[in-house]
């Protein structure tokens, strides 16, 4: 720790902290465009040049580390006289159109122009003129308003993993540009709009749509990876007009990636259904909510109708609430079905509590780590961007994965085979290590088996231990454990996956290809599901098969009843995120049309066929009552819970980031993108 | 690229750690433009992939020196130094005749695809103003009408 003073007080600081930092993490304010806590220093648009004591000229804060003993002034006249200069540099080429610039209101140029600059302009020449860039359906471009601060360059270099934008030219020809025609493709380009302080780059979905003063701000959860991001949708006039990260430095820092940002878009798609719908003859009728339940209560009351064991069929998404999950373990038993499928990828569950060992930030302070399977990038694009950071930071990232996807992140060892074979890489590891035969050897399994210590994280993808094959290596990686005493997690990919793992753990959870009374599928669409056809054969052969989902899509045709649920945003209640966080959010918007809630849908239900203990009056009832079947176990070693799978698809099913759920399926930017070419 | 060129670049890369390729972009775009007159979008893009650089990191680098072409350049591109060492020993002049004989202004390109002016910034050697450059490599110093003319000559 060194001393030193700022405007005359004396501050502790850590050493090799700048300026910057030392004033931030004491409330002292010092303008800044270039600066940004999370990128490297660029220190080149020298608005946070402060006076320091015994240097002839002032120095950029956010470039300077703090000695012992240094006096700081950030409101002297030298101090004021660079910032007013600089300020009035800033704003020679700025054009005065902030009545027209979507960045109104919230722009940092506007703001330090008003507290930091002068009130007049001596600039009387022509401003010079940068012509727009297409950057792709999500991000506008208004680059006459660019003041080169290289932010949205430097994100997407070091966040982002490639360099998609740059600077070209130089002094008065300057701009940012991608490469010749083309766009950026990251999947987390968004943050580049909120990094952007003046309104050179602006959401395009969200354009001249609203004014940052006229929105109110609702925290929510992302509902569309297992990190669990912590979003706020800004809402104006009953309608989300725009999706921003809320910072929370243990799960999503400041960054969302474009799914979370950009997902609302399908709210008010065409295809939301707005009434219930009875299938009559080829066609469906619009129905009232109560001719629904009626219906529901027809089939599903046990007096009336009852199952024998097993003859009803769900399907359900594995973004459902655990509220909602909660309300469907109950009625499962009621109506006698363990036929619950959650995992959409139909793959049965193999091991007990897939999540990751430990919190997301804590993945970076492991030294090493080995990533089995998972396609990262169009699973949790957030997580990845830690990696990445590892990654640059020196530390090694090696890769076991059946298919060879571009992570764009610094790769020490890499083992690209088929799933049948990582039994025999494994072993392969564990030999080197136990026999300890100093052979001479030179393999990348020798590589990756001279990392494991304490201090190495094995990462194990959803693809991989849902898969059969998987049991064959759960006892030679638990020998690994125990001999290198290496930690492991696992990556499960739904915002609720673990919630829903946690509560029907013991649920055998498949489906039989046979033939059954009913089905109920919860929000899901036949491209949420790896064994498309299972489910077709399943809902064909169903006498009575019940739909409850926001949107109409091709298999909607399947349905007899058809029941409009919300979208996330409409809906309130409880995530469990990869790391077993609980997680609870409420409404954004009131539900549109007639839909309404799935809790809401299954409490009623529930009450209607008069299933015991359904009283709940709120989803936070719910909650206290679901939060009490979480199991706290941690995963130490891999333990098997179901050793006879009776059938598995062994084809490997490849995901597409914007084709995840049904709400990003309908928001046309998203699917405007380009899709990711992760393959390489 | 071909090999010959692949191995002038090779040369320039021993001279960095191998992890660090990047560092040999300047000399790289250099070599490309000898032996291509200017350097197209597919130049750079081969410079890129053959450093395992990011495109648009080699087009900032092409675009921030001035001494790299980014259109066609004719066969010769003339040089020719307008600061004040060379201003004062009547450059202009040079410039103005330039000019006149080529038919072409600054940034130009004669119809004959043969020569292309440049205004260029001060070279460092004052000593011999007014001076050109012929294609960023050789330099003509103390200038006047007939030696331009003679210059003009001798370039076929």
């Amino acid at each position: 720790m060194v001393k030193i003073k700022i405007n005359g007080k004396t501050f502790k600081a850590p050493e090799k902290s700048t300026i910057i930092q030392v004033a931030d993490d004491n409330g002292i304010e010092i303008p800044r465009f270039c600066y940004h806590k999370k990128l490297s220093i660029a220190a080149n648009c020298r608005m946070c040049l402060v006076e320091v004591k015994n240097f002839p000229k002032p120095l950029p804060a956010c470039a300077t580390q703090v000695n012992e003993g240094m006096e700081i002034f950030t409101k002297s006249k030298q101090t004021k006289d660079c910032q007013q200069s600089v300020m009035e540099f800033l704003l020679i080429n700025h054009p005065l159109d902030c009545p027209i610039c979507d960045q109104g209101g919230e722009c940092d140029l506007q703001d330090t122009a008003m507290a930091y600059g002068s009130p007049k302009s001596r600039y009387q020449e022509e401003k010079r003129v940068v012509l727009n860039k297409n950057l792709g359906p999500l991000v506008s471009t208004d680059l006459n308003r660019c003041i080169q601060c290289s932010r949205c360059v430097r994100f997407l270099k070091e966040v982002g993993g490639m360099q998609e934008l740059g600077l070209i030219g130089r002094g008065e020809h300057a701009e940012i540009s991608a490469y010749v025609e083309k766009s950026v493709d990251s999947e987390i380009s968004g943050n580049i709009i909120d990094l952007c302080p003046v309104g050179a780059l602006t959401s395009k979905p969200f354009r001249y749509s609203a004014r940052t003063w006229e929105m109110v701000r609702k925290s929510t959860i992302s509902p569309h990876d297992s990190l669990g991001s912590h979003l706020e949708a800004h809402v104006k006039d009953g309608n989300v007009m725009r999706v921003l990260p809320k910072e929370n430095e243990d799960i999503n820092e400041c960054w969302i990636s474009d799914r979370d940002r950009f997902s609302y878009i399908g709210i008010n798609s065409e295809d939301r259904i707005k009434t219930p719908l009875l299938k009559t003859g080829s066609n469906f009728k619009p129905i009232s909510w109560d001719e629904a339940f009626h219906t529901l209560e027809r089939v599903f009351h046990p007096s009336l109708n009852k199952f024998k064991e097993d003859e009803v069929a769900i399907f359900s998404s594995n973004q459902i609430t655990l509220e909602e999950a909660y309300l469907l373990d109950k009625l499962a038993s009621y109506v006698g079905t363990k036929q619950v499928k959650f995992d959409v990828a139909n793959n049965p569950n193999l091991i007990a509590n897939p999540s990751l060992n430990g919190m997301i930030g804590d993945v970076e302070s492991f030294e090493n780590i080995i990533l089995l399977g998972s396609q990262l990038r169009n699973e949790n694009p957030l997580l990845l961007q830690r990696l990445r950071k590892m990654g640059n930071a020196g530390k090694t990232i090696n890769i076991i994965n059946t298919v060879d996807f571009d992570l764009q992140l610094t790769v020490s060892n890499k083992i690209i085979q088929p799933i049948k074979d990582f039994q025999k890489t494994f072993e392969h590891i564990h030999k080197i290590l136990s026999t300890k035969v100093a052979k001479k050897e030179n393999s990348t399994e020798k590589n990756i088996a001279n990392l494991l210590s304490e201090k190495t994280l094995l990462l194990v993808g959803e693809d991989i231990y849902t898969n059969p094959a998987f049991m064959n290596l759960t006892n030679v990686i638990n020998q690994l454990i125990d001999l290198t005493s290496m930690k492991i997690g696992c990556l499960p990919t739904g915002s609720n996956s673990v919630g829903l793992q946690q509560m029907f753990g013991n649920y055998v959870n498949h489906i039989d290809d046979k033939k059954y009374q009913a089905s109920i599928s919860l929000n899901l669409e036949l491209e949420d599901i790896k064994d498309k056809s299972l489910f077709e054969r399943v809902l064909k052969k169903s006498k009575f098969n019940v739909g409850v989902t926001p949107f109409l899509n091709k298999n909607s045709k399947q349905f007899d009843l058809i029941l409009p649920s919300t979208t996330h945003f409409e809906n309130e209640g409880t995530f469990v995120n990869l790391e077993s966080r609980v997680q609870s959010f409420s409404q954004t918007i009131s539900p549109k049309f007639e839909s309404k809630p799935l809790w809401k849908i299954l409490r009623v239900l529930g009450n209607f066929i008069d299933c015991p203990d359904f009283t709940f009056e709120s989803c936070s009832e719910i909650k206290e009552k679901a939060v009490q079947k979480l199991s706290k176990n941690k995963l130490k070693r891999f333990n098997l819970i179901n050793q006879q799978v009776k059938h598995h698809s062994k084809d490997f099913w490849l995901k597409d980031i914007n084709n995840s759920d049904a709400l990003v399926r309908r928001s046309t930017a998203l699917q405007n993108t380009k899709r990711l070419r992760s393959e390489k | 690229m071909n090999l010959k060129l692949k191995k002038l670049i090779d040369k320039e890369l021993k001279k960095y750690p191998s992890d660090k390729k990047q560092s040999a972009v300047i000399a790289a775009l250099a070599i490309m433009q000898n032996d291509r007159g200017w350097l197209s979008k597919e130049d750079i893009s081969e410079v890129a992939l053959y450093l395992d650089m990011p495109e648009i990191a080699v087009l900032e680098v092409a675009t921030f020196y001035n001494m790299f072409d980014l259109k066609s350049v004719g066969r010769y591109k003339l040089s020719i130094c307008t600061n004040i060492s060379c201003m004062l020993r009547d450059a202009d002049h040079i410039v103005n005749h330039l000019k006149e004989k080529l038919q072409i202004d600054f940034n130009e390109v004669t119809r004959d695809g043969k020569f292309c002016l440049k205004e260029s910034e001060c070279m460092g050697a004052c000593g011999g103003a007014p001076l050109l450059t012929v294609n960023n490599q050789k330099m003509h110093e103390n200038l006047n009408i007939d030696k331009v003319d003679q210059l003009l000559k001798e370039l076929k």
